[in-house]
């Protein structure tokens, strides 16, 4: 029970793929496997990002896992970002006005896309 | 005898090998025209060894394994992450000097980790592609210190280490004509909420404590400080710090800075010139 088995769980889904598809497809089978108090479980069971961040794990691992978890395209990053500011998205790249209203509207209709999927059990949401 | 003969530092952000593009051309064309600066000293200083100073990203080793220091002493490949773009492919390394400086380390209190085969990162692979891929019959020896993932090497390690690669080197029996490469990024928090800020003004105090190789002003950076100020990444001037301690004067001859944000760092490249 600590950051350090945060931090082995989002590891090894860098390293071994194949724990990713185990853990979408059953995420609280997965973590049984690992010694996670109450809080742990349900910032890693729901990719809490924000509070992963907060309770010291580390950026590089939920910065590596996001796109494992999520698919692994441009928009991701701006998602993690957005996830990292409290819902909000910041042009911290300093994109033109143009696209960066481009990418928010492409990570709606992607986010829309994924909670209809969601909403009729094509996909396992873990939020 | 062998010869620490050039001493540089450039950036090693990722985006330079997977996606140079996204950021403003001319920014690009000026970090580029540095690294073409450096492969024009290393061939005009007849290197034929670099030693290629980096820090993994929780992507080569895990949190079962942390190496403070690590040396590559044998096989090396990479780069280890995909989505660089680049297929992993063999790297030569100089086995010899690279075994020589371990066993100098072990003589002389670094009892560091090692590496027989290693697979680099994007830290000491983005140098490579850069910089020693297109020289000819250019190797690598690759070190890795702990400054991306906690926890942390202590800087004050960094200098002793970077002294005792120059002493290493300087005690091989070899005519090896050697460079060392500090790498990474000045201000930059990787992963982090503000991920694309840049600190120009943290930069340019860091960059005008290396180029004064003002090693004790570094040192008075606190890890509590970089992190405020600078974001995580820059915890790297740790691998800047080995460089820069491996050589015992220079003058050193600023190549480029760009704050490039769609790099998510301030970008800079520098050689070091010996003292006559």
């Amino acid at each position: 029970m600590s950051v350090n088995t945060l931090e082995k769980i989002l590891w090894e889904f860098g390293d071994e793929p194949a724990r990713v598809k185990e853990f979408l497809k059953d995420p609280d089978g997965y973590l049984a496997a690992f010694q996670l108090s109450e809080q742990e479980f349900k910032m890693v069971r729901t990719m809490d990002l924000k509070a992963l961040d907060e309770y010291g794990v580390s950026n590089l691992l939920a910065m590596m896992v996001w796109p494992l978890l999520n698919g692994n395209n441009q928009l991701m990053a701006f998602d993690y970002l957005k996830k990292m500011n409290n819902g909000q998205m910041v042009n911290n790249f300093k994109l033109p006005g143009w696209q960066f209203a481009l990418i928010r509207m492409a990570l709606f209709v992607r986010n829309t896309w994924v909670g209809a999927l969601c909403l009729v059990g094509l996909k396992k949401r873990l939020v | 005898m062998a010869n620490l003969v050039g001493a540089f530092c450039t950036a090693h952000v990722p985006l330079i090998a997977s996606q140079p593009g996204v950021a403003d051309k001319k920014q690009v064309d000026h970090v580029m025209e540095a690294f073409a600066k450096i492969r024009a000293r290393m061939t005009e200083l007849r290197i034929d060894t670099a030693i290629v100073i980096g820090d993994d990203h929780y992507t080569m080793f895990g949190p079962h394994c942390l190496p403070s220091m690590l040396i590559g002493i044998g096989d090396v490949d990479g780069p280890h992450e995909e989505w660089l773009g680049h297929e992993r492919a063999p790297i030569a390394n100089n086995p010899a000097l690279a075994e020589h400086i371990m066993e100098y380390g072990f003589d002389h209190g670094f009892d560091w980790a090692v590496a027989k085969a290693l697979t680099i990162d994007h830290s000491t692979f983005v140098p490579y592609l850069k910089v020693i891929k297109e020289l000819d019959n250019v190797k690598m020896i690759p070190i890795y210190v702990a400054a991306g993932v906690m926890p942390l090497i202590k800087p004050k390690r960094c200098v002793q280490l970077g002294e005792m690669i120059a002493d290493a080197v300087a005690a091989y029996p070899g005519d090896e004509r050697v460079a060392i490469i500090g790498t990474g990024g000045l201000s930059h928090w990787v992963g982090a909420a503000d991920m694309g800020k840049v600190n120009e003004e943290f930069d340019h105090m860091l960059i005008d404590m290396i180029k004064r190789r003002d090693i004790d002003a570094m040192l008075a950076l606190t890890d509590e400080y970089v992190l405020e100020t600078a974001g995580n990444g820059a915890y790297e001037y740790r691998n800047w710090l080995v460089a820069m301690a491996a050589v015992k004067e220079y003058e050193c001859e600023l190549l480029c800075y760009e704050p490039i944000s769609p790099w998510v760092t301030g970008t800079t490249l520098v050689e070091f010139k010996f003292a006559a």
